[in-house]
């Protein structure tokens, strides 16, 4: 699977024109268009940090939107409540998620498979219904706004470019991760936990630290959406983004660092540009999955992969 | 060779499912060195045993002495720091990953360096592993993935990985289940010799009686979740006792 | 005031337990976690809707040959889904299973509110239903009652075709030991069809039972689908009787929650499936023998 990271020249070139068609679009089809790509290039950082838990550490988590909604809020509550300027406020959303990745994923880790999935649906829904109801401390269902300028007050075309700076940041410290011992070892555990076991690790010591750090890298994701808009909502670690995120990772592929980023920019273009021709475009993203589900069991990254073999990109096998 | 220290003893080990006894209050000394082979028929309590020693089951009773501590309540992963390395019966290893991987992983784990972001260190392990492979043979398979590999180059990875964690007791379960009469062979013989020249300990559960009689150098005999005789292999294969339990029949 | 969210606790517990069982079932026996079981119910809510202006409206009996018309339906759909699109992922990841369970969330959705519009509506139920009776001073809504009373006439009939009719016996054995089962020569697959079948026949009568009661529109799968996982979670995956239990627990406890702690009682309810989910965990330890 680290496989899917070895960066051969052709693959390097295949990335490097895809930033300058994201850029140029960005520049080139205007504000609104920018917008879409911030999203995109948000929601690819969050389906991406789901997809490093998923892909690699074998856990499925129907929760990960709590982590992007503490991110929101650990950010928001910052500036709000405690009077931070906002560029001093952005480090404490990540934060907030990590420490609700630790304190979360210490419970949920002591379970595995469908309890385990459960448990992390749980700690969302507990997350999301105390944002929703806590009425004097987080704003409750009318959430927190007008707290700053949406964007930093940076135009969408700025901003987009920086959504784009970040996910490439992010996405190479999780690379850096996982071509480390300890990607090495989170992949271990994710693969055959007894065995790793056997051989000397403590599986849920290991899957807590990979919790953690998807819960990080979710909680950038949310704090970035919370300045694209300006605002806070309890909404964004509602069971929606849960979802939205499984369905990215799965259109994606499971099994490629790639696929958090392919099924974010299918969804949301697709999102995006469906509504334009009917006004049915969950009835079209159901049997959309259906079809990729029965018919692409590994995802859209394996077929580019094939598909780049196939056309002589691809150095070995 | 024949040591008076002796590096497992179980007093007294004792498992039940509910009202099924699977070890019933089994003695069991070890000594260092030794190539020791466990037999008996389906059911006799030999995997139970082993799984209990290497700290995989609640609800053990007695005592397990390695190398003069009670380990009989530890989990797993503190006896692999300790020193015993195990197989499984259904070979166990990390499938969607290749060979190298699954050793490096093996090195690393094994270093107690899980944690670490250190790419020098990774590069180490992998080094290590490709020296493994090596070892067990399997140099031409370091890119292929488990999965897409025979039972028998599992098996030998298996081995390999328990290796890699320079453990003193090798604890191996039904190392060639499944596995043709040459690759039987060939992987006891790798096991023995390594056994021989590193001064571990083995323990393992067998079926094949052509092995046992190569490879051990005592043979312990379980039926029921007891221990029904204890002795050279040639002894074993004579005592009457087991042959009307298990030698007799076919296997 | 305490013993009608009692009652109105009762048929919520009730009503859960139909849907949970469903579900419970379907991962016992195929071990699919059927994301798509709100829907059903929703489904199950909005035919009714759909039926009782067509079926004696205003009679009690009409009104319940509706649901049942309703529940017939929605066992199609299931049934439908199950042989056309579940059947060709039995045995792959999980998550690919549970992904398709998804697709169809977002299908039925989409088709409820293409059919139905965006808005809330109301299923009329016969007056006589309507009504309150009176003990002890107090004033009791009739409706809970009723419906609590027809959801224990199901739960009576699954209890005895499970315990006293082949079907039931195949069924039990299923869910224990699939390997063997097959063995024996019975219909996996039969198996597995009509287990969907059955919930969510189950679910969507449920939906047209509780929809006089409450609000029908395009939402309802989601609210439902997540108290349907903690019953199941709480009773234990596959456990039917433990299923009542939870869908009892949860079902009282939403009740009084909205008596004495408004705001936090769904706060209450997760984590009391916490709570479960770790006291379970603490019994356990190690790992495979072999």
């Amino acid at each position: 699977m680290s496989r899917s990271l070895r960066m051969t020249p052709a693959r390097w070139a295949a990335l490097g024109a895809a930033i300058i068609a994201i850029e140029l679009a960005n520049r080139v089809g205007g504000p609104g268009m920018s917008l879409v790509l911030a999203e995109m290039l948000i929601l690819a950082l969050f389906a991406s940090s789901l997809n490093l838990l998923m892909s690699y550490g074998h856990m499925v988590s129907f929760g990960h939107s709590a982590f992007f909604g503490l991110g929101a809020y650990g950010f928001t509550l910052m500036v709000t409540k405690a009077g931070l300027p906002v560029e001093a406020a952005l480090v404490f959303g990540p934060l907030a998620a990590a420490l609700g990745g630790l304190v979360f994923g210490a419970l949920c880790v002591r379970l595995t498979e469908i309890y385990f999935a459960m448990l992390t649906l749980a700690c969302a829904q507990i997350t999301f219904t105390v944002l929703f109801q806590w009425y004097d401390f987080t704003g409750g269902d009318t959430g927190i706004t007008g707290f700053m300028d949406a964007r930093f007050g940076l135009s969408e075309a700025n901003f987009a470019t920086l959504t784009l700076v970040v996910l490439g940041v992010c996405l190479a410290a999780m690379a850096r991760i996982i071509n480390s011992p300890l990607g090495m070892s989170i992949r271990s555990v994710g693969q055959d936990r007894w065995r790793a076991e056997a051989l000397g690790l403590a599986p849920r010591r290991v899957q807590l630290v990979a919790f953690v750090i998807a819960a990080f890298f979710a909680g950038i994701a949310g704090t970035l959406f919370a300045v694209s808009q300006g605002s806070a909502f309890p909404d964004y670690a509602g069971l929606g983004f849960t979802l939205d995120a499984l369905i990215m990772v799965v259109i994606g592929g499971l099994h490629s660092f790639w696929s958090g980023v392919i099924g974010a920019v299918i969804f949301t273009q697709l999102r995006h540009w469906a509504p334009l021709f009917t006004d049915h475009w969950e009835l079209a993203l159901g049997i959309i999955l259906l079809v990729i589900v029965i018919a692409l069991p590994h995802g859209v990254a394996s077929v580019a992969g094939k598909l780049a073999r196939m056309l002589g990109l691809e150095g070995r096998k | 060779m024949t040591g008076t220290d002796n590096i497992l003893s179980a007093r007294g080990v004792r498992k039940t499912y509910g009202s099924f006894v699977a070890l019933n209050s089994v003695d069991f000394d070890l000594p260092k060195g030794e190539r020791h082979a466990l037999i008996g028929p389906n059911g006799a309590g030999k995997s139970t045993l082993v799984a209990c020693i290497a700290g995989q089951l609640p609800g053990v009773e007695g005592s397990i002495l390695f190398k003069g501590h009670e380990v009989a309540r530890l989990m797993p992963a503190e006896l692999a720091k300790r020193g015993i390395g195990r197989t499984f019966q259904i070979s166990r290893a990390f499938l969607q990953m290749t060979v190298l991987e699954n050793l490096t992983s093996a090195h690393i784990i094994s270093a107690g360096r899980w944690a670490s972001l250190s790419k020098s260190l990774l590069a180490e392990a992998t080094d290590k592993a490709g020296a493994m492979l090596a070892t067990v043979g399997l140099s031409d398979r370091a890119q292929t993935k488990v999965a897409d590999m025979s039972l028998g180059d599992r098996k030998r990875l298996e081995f390999g990985m328990a290796l890699a964690c320079d453990p003193d007791l090798l604890l191996l379960d039904e190392p060639t289940a499944g596995m043709s009469i040459k690759e039987r062979h060939y992987l006891m013989d790798l096991v023995a010799q390594r056994v021989d020249e590193t001064g571990k300990t083995l323990l393992f559960v067998e079926h094949d009686i052509d092995v046992v009689l190569k490879i051990a150098q005592r043979v312990t005999v379980m039926v029921r979740g007891s221990i029904l005789a204890t002795g050279a292999p040639t002894e074993i294969a004579a005592n009457e006792q087991v042959q009307a339990v298990y030698l007799g029949g076919h296997h | 005031m305490i013993w009608v969210q009692l009652v109105n606790g009762l048929m919520e517990g009730m009503m859960l337990f139909l849907i949970a069982s469903g579900l419970t079932l379907i991962f016992g026996v195929s071990r699919i976690v059927n994301f798509a079981h709100g829907s059903l119910y929703m489904l199950g809510a909005f035919l009714t809707y759909a039926l009782v202006p067509l079926v004696g409206p205003g009679t009690v009996a009409g009104f319940f040959a509706a649901v049942l018309l309703a529940g017939v339906a929605t066992a199609a759909i299931g049934t439908a889904f199950e042989v056309l699109a579940l059947r060709r992922i039995y045995g792959s990841d999980p998550l690919m299973q549970l992904i398709i369970t998804v697709a169809l969330v977002f299908i039925i959705r989409d088709v409820v509110r293409w059919i139905w519009g965006a808005n809330s509506v109301t299923v009329p139920a016969p007056d006589a239903l309507m009504g309150a009776f009176v003990i002890g001073g107090n004033y009791y809504p009739v409706f809970p009652f009723v419906i609590f009373g027809a959801g224990l006439v199901v739960v009576l009939v699954m209890i005895g075709i499970i315990r006293f009719t082949r079907a039931g016996i195949i069924l039990r054995a299923g869910t224990d030991d699939r390997g063997m089962a097959a063995l024996l020569g019975i219909n996996e697959r039969l198996i597995f069809t009509g287990v969907f079948a059955a919930g969510s026949f189950l679910a969507g009568i449920a939906g047209g039972m509780a929809a006089p009661y409450g609000d029908v529109n395009y939402l309802l799968d989601t609210t439902v689908i997540v108290s349907a996982f903690i019953v199941c979670v709480i009773g234990g995956l596959g456990n039917l009787y433990g299923a009542l239990a939870g869908a009892m627990l949860v079902g009282i406890t939403k009740a009084m929650g909205v008596l004495y702690f408004p705001r936090l009682s769904m706060v209450l309810i997760f984590l009391i499936m916490a709570v479960v989910l770790i006291a379970r965990s603490l019994g356990r330890q190690g790992g495979p023998a072999r």
